[in-house]
């Protein structure tokens, strides 16, 4: 038992923090927002119109305490999963992503996140000593839930699911021996461009596990793991992507060369993007935007567009604000229950991933992955996630008192 | 467990700020250091420049008469890259043949003037229906205008054209600009082409146009105005002396000052018609586009005498009191060659000779000098083979020389018997008007003559021929002899009011008949107007280029 004052002091901080993080989430909103105006009034109004959702749906869940949600996680995270497959029946030709519902278009592989958050932290809270066979569990969930969507597809979203599994996973203190593998598999696929880098983590892993001592049969296992999945990465590349995914990806890899054709969207948002130089062209003077060069500019590339008209300025602080967003959340997470700390952890997750990917799309660091930047890009069924993920938040404070 | 928790919280933190700093440094590259480098291509992006020609300087002539000016006219531009297949064809259908073709452009994301001087209800017509017709822009472009009552100025002005590949490379143009082609406006282009400008209009992108002045335009200037050294009155006063005649060719020059006061060549085309009628031209078999004062090469016939009489006493052989006697005709080797007046001349002087223009006297005098020496003689007179006019295409003259004569003939087929010929300007010698209007300026001034040009205000230097001031006193006079004496070929035209001297000549003309030649200077003491007349298949030259040499001359007098 901690001294009650040192309890209270605690409670204040966080307290600090959750203001700290609401300020930034209406910060980030009204940008947004602000952008979103300044590209067509239609957005505005039709974010207005979400937001309000979103508003909405974040006071509801603030009412539901943490004990029902946790008994009903499964329930709505199997909710989600017929919705998931029911999304594939849609009429959508390419890409079956939505379920249209009126005039909005419901993404359920955006709800999911937030229902898998529940699960997890719920198989996590199950022992006091987490075991293998736990993260077993919560990683059958995961790929259940990725599987789904990768057929819609969206490679993006499924690579979500893992990374808030991997998130929860490693931050409640799953076993060691648990979680190598689980980064390894990751890290082999992406090292899989060159050879050179796959030696390099065989032997690296090799050495690591060799000073901790781990047994030959786990050296062995993870050996052969990083073998197979590196060498399969290559043959999965040419046969499992669509055709529209790797075009992203070569556009990403060489821009000048494909600018008229695959690059043209990342080859415009740099123009975009750079043209703004330090302080931007100002509020919808974006000419790159303006005159439709810079496509998704609502979307995939608010960023850019933000970046446009309002500069390095611009753009450095709304990355700082990210940032103490980001660590704001993690501040939130000591000291707290099992429970809540896996559903903190998992939506830090959700933030970061999300942040970061989106972000290193718009300056060109990774290839375009539709996925949302948190608060900013239009759309609704992120938004309302987000939302409710901040009403948990307070719900968490409220429920810690 | 705590500690624990705060290791991992530790990692994470270390996530966020590698991720912070990671794009903190690459929005710093992209927005800071490479701003300009994005910036250029974002203005690329939806700027595009639009080639604003820059009006050709106006053409005057020497009392200020405006010859060449230009109007707007409405021309139709595009982007190629932006225009689809059906919107071109349906634009080829409402303009015809387009001045460019989009299709056979290497770069096509530039704006390119596809067609110019189009009529109004086209330009309407494009215009109402913009939206089929992506950056299609329709404005006003400045087109040359030439004047049909100044045809026949047409040689000497010239005419512009569409820049060919090479004048695009040579002078760095674009697809459509216009260049001049011939006459002055293709010797002064430089001068009269001025600088183009540029306007900007911006467009989104596809091609719709969102700002037609988005930024200031850089306005185009002006080419300089030519005044030219030309008398348009007086030429077209020579026109109407040359209306009972098909072809020939006169030029009016001050050997003093250089200037051309007039270069006419008979028959003319319109600078106005080039391009509707060329194939006409091309076509015609009297050559109009031939500019025959500076292009026609015609056998001078006797007005070559007083430069034989010029080697004649260069060589020393000869002098002003040589006699020689014409009895009508002259046996050389087994041949009878005749003198133009059949009755015979008589006893001869040399400036008789001139004045009378005495075959038979020449003969001899040939024959004293020797072919060779008669020919090394003409070489060493180093005169030049082209005048220097400021026009393209002058025709260098043809004076042989021994090597010629060697070439032509083989080393012995050429017997002494040719310098006869060449004596009295028939055979191998074939001049310019020009040319022969420039000699006669050295002889009128005793040895110099500037060089004919049509700038006005200019001076291109002179041509000088080195001979004792005696031997030029002689010819002089013996052309003066011509009009003034008795017996002169063209005393029919001496006129008490001015003085002028000048040489008749009757060119051999193989396919018709004779061409006749005449040239004059005046006044005799200081000359200042050279006047030279062709005229083709009128005989001889007193007959009908003589009359024009003098009426023009009168004329000037008259105006003075």
């Amino acid at each position: 038992m901690q001294p009650r004052s040192l309890r209270g002091g605690m409670r204040k901080n966080k307290q600090f923090y959750l203001i700290g993080i609401l300020i930034i989430a209406i910060i980030i909103t009204l940008v947004g927002l602000l952008e979103l105006s300044a590209i067509k009034d239609i957005f505005f109004w039709g974010q207005i119109q979400r937001l309000i959702l979103a508003i909405v749906a974040g006071m509801l869940f603030y009412l539901l305490p943490f004990k029902n949600l946790k008994l009903l996680s499964y329930v709505f995270h199997v909710l989600i999963l017929i919705l998931l497959v029911v999304v594939l029946f849609s009429s959508h030709e390419d890409v079956k992503r939505w379920i249209p519902i009126g005039s909005f278009n419901i993404q359920p592989s955006e709800f999911a996140k937030l229902s898998l958050i529940l699960v997890i932290s719920r198989i996590y809270a199950e022992r006091e000593k987490i075991k293998n066979s736990q993260v077993l569990k919560a990683l059958l969930v995961t790929m259940l839930t990725a599987a789904l969507v990768l057929i819609e597809p969206d490679l993006a979203t499924s690579v979500t699911y893992f990374f808030i599994f991997f998130a929860i996973t490693y931050g409640v203190g799953a076993p060691r021996e648990i979680l190598i593998p689980l980064i390894l598999v990751p890290l082999s696929a992406l090292f899989s461009i060159h050879p050179l880098l796959i030696v390099i983590l065989f032997v690296g892993t090799f050495v690591y596990l060799k000073l901790r001592n781990f047994s030959p049969f786990i050296i062995l296992i993870n050996l052969f793991l990083i073998l197979t999945v590196s060498l399969s990465t290559p043959i999965i590349w040419k046969k499992g992507l669509k055709e529209y995914q790797k075009q992203r990806l070569t556009a990403f890899l060489a821009p000048e060369k494909y600018k008229n054709r695959e690059a043209w969207q990342i080859y415009q948002a740099q123009i975009a993007l750079g043209s703004g130089g330090l302080t931007g062209k100002g509020l919808g003077k974006g000419t790159q935007k303006g005159l439709a060069f810079l496509p998704a500019a609502h979307t995939d590339f608010i960023f850019t567009s933000f970046g446009e008209e309002f500069g390095f300025l611009g753009t450095s602080f709304l990355l700082l604000l990210y940032s103490l967003f980001l660590v704001f959340i993690l501040k939130l997470t000591q000291r707290t229950g099992r429970y809540h700390k896996g559903i903190l952890l998992g939506i830090w997750g959700y933030f970061f991933y999300h942040y970061a990917l989106n972000m290193a799309a718009n300056v060109s660091l990774f290839p375009v992955a539709g996925i949302p930047l948190p608060f900013m890009t239009f759309g609704g069924s992120h938004i309302i996630v987000e939302f409710i993920m901040l009403s948990m938040l307070f719900r968490i404070l409220k429920e810690e008192a | 467990m705590n500690y624990k928790g705060m290791n991992k919280n530790k990692i994470f933190n270390i996530g966020i700020w590698l991720v912070f700093t990671i794009l903190f440094l690459r929005l710093f590259q992209v927005q800071i250091l490479k701003h300009k480098y994005y910036y250029e291509l974002s203005l690329k992006n939806y700027l595009k420049p639009l080639k604003l020609h820059a009006p050709r300087g106006d053409i005057y002539d020497r009392k200020g008469k405006l010859l060449a000016h230009w109007e707007p006219v409405f021309r139709v531009s595009l982007i190629p890259d932006l225009i689809p297949p059906e919107g071109l064809k349906k634009l080829k259908e409402i303009l015809g043949r387009l001045d460019v073709d989009p299709e056979t452009l290497k770069i096509k994301s530039n704006y390119i003037t596809i067609k110019t001087g189009i009529p109004f209800h086209k330009a309407l017509i494009i215009e109402e229906n913009y939206e089929e017709f992506p950056s299609v822009v329709v404005d006003a472009d400045p087109s040359r205008v030439y004047y049909p009552q100044f045809n026949y100025l047409s040689h000497i002005i010239g005419y512009v054209g569409e820049a060919s590949q090479e004048e695009i490379e040579k002078f760095n143009l674009s697809p459509g600009d216009v260049v001049g082609k011939s006459g002055v406006e293709a010797v002064y282009d430089t001068i009269l082409r001025g600088r183009d400008g540029y306007r900007f209009i911006a467009m989104d992108s596809k091609g719709a146009i969102v700002d037609l002045n988005p930024r200031p335009p850089i306005p185009p200037v002006k080419g300089k105005s030519l005044r030219l050294t030309i008398d348009s009155d007086l030429t077209h006063y020579i026109d109407s002396l040359f209306l009972p005649y098909k072809k020939g060719a006169c030029v009016v020059y001050n050997p003093i000052t250089g200037d051309i006061y007039s270069l006419y060549s008979k028959p003319y085309f319109g600078s106005s018609l080039i391009k509707l009628r060329w194939e006409d031209y091309l076509k015609d078999p009297s050559s109009p586009l031939i500019n025959r004062t500076i292009q026609g090469l015609y056998p001078p016939g006797s007005v070559f005498k007083p430069i034989s009489a010029l080697i004649g006493l260069a060589s020393g052989k000869i002098e002003r009191n040589t006699v020689f006697y014409c009895p009508g005709s002259y046996r050389f080797g087994r041949r009878v060659w005749k003198c133009w007046k059949s009755s015979g001349h008589g006893s001869l002087d040399l400036i008789q000779a001139i004045a009378q223009s005495c075959d038979v006297y020449f003969y001899q005098l040939g024959l004293t000098v020797g072919l060779e020496n008669f020919l090394n003689i003409l070489k060493d007179f180093r005169l030049p083979i082209k005048t220097g006019i400021d026009l393209p295409g002058e025709y260098q003259v043809l004076l042989p020389d021994v090597d010629y004569y060697r070439k032509k003939y083989g080393d012995y087929g050429f017997t002494e018997g040719y310098v006869m010929n060449l004596a009295i300007g028939q055979g191998e010698v074939l001049l310019t008007p020009i040319w022969i209007a420039v000699v006669t300026g050295i002889i009128a001034n005793r040895g110099v003559s500037a060089i004919p040009h049509l700038l006005a205000d200019h001076n291109p230097g002179y041509i000088k021929w080195d001979l004792p001031r005696e031997d030029f006193e002689i010819v002089r006079e013996g052309m003066l002899q011509v009009i003034k004496g008795e017996h002169g070929t063209a005393s029919f035209l001496y006129s008490p009011q001015f003085s002028f001297a000048g040489k008749t000549g009757t060119a051999q003309n193989p396919h018709g008949k004779d061409h006749s030649l005449f040239t004059c200077f005046s006044p005799y003491d200081n000359p200042q107007i050279v006047i030279t007349v062709v005229v083709e298949n009128a005989g001889h030259g007193s007959e009908a280029a003589a009359p024009i040499a003098a009426k023009i001359l009168e004329r000037w007098y008259e105006k003075k």
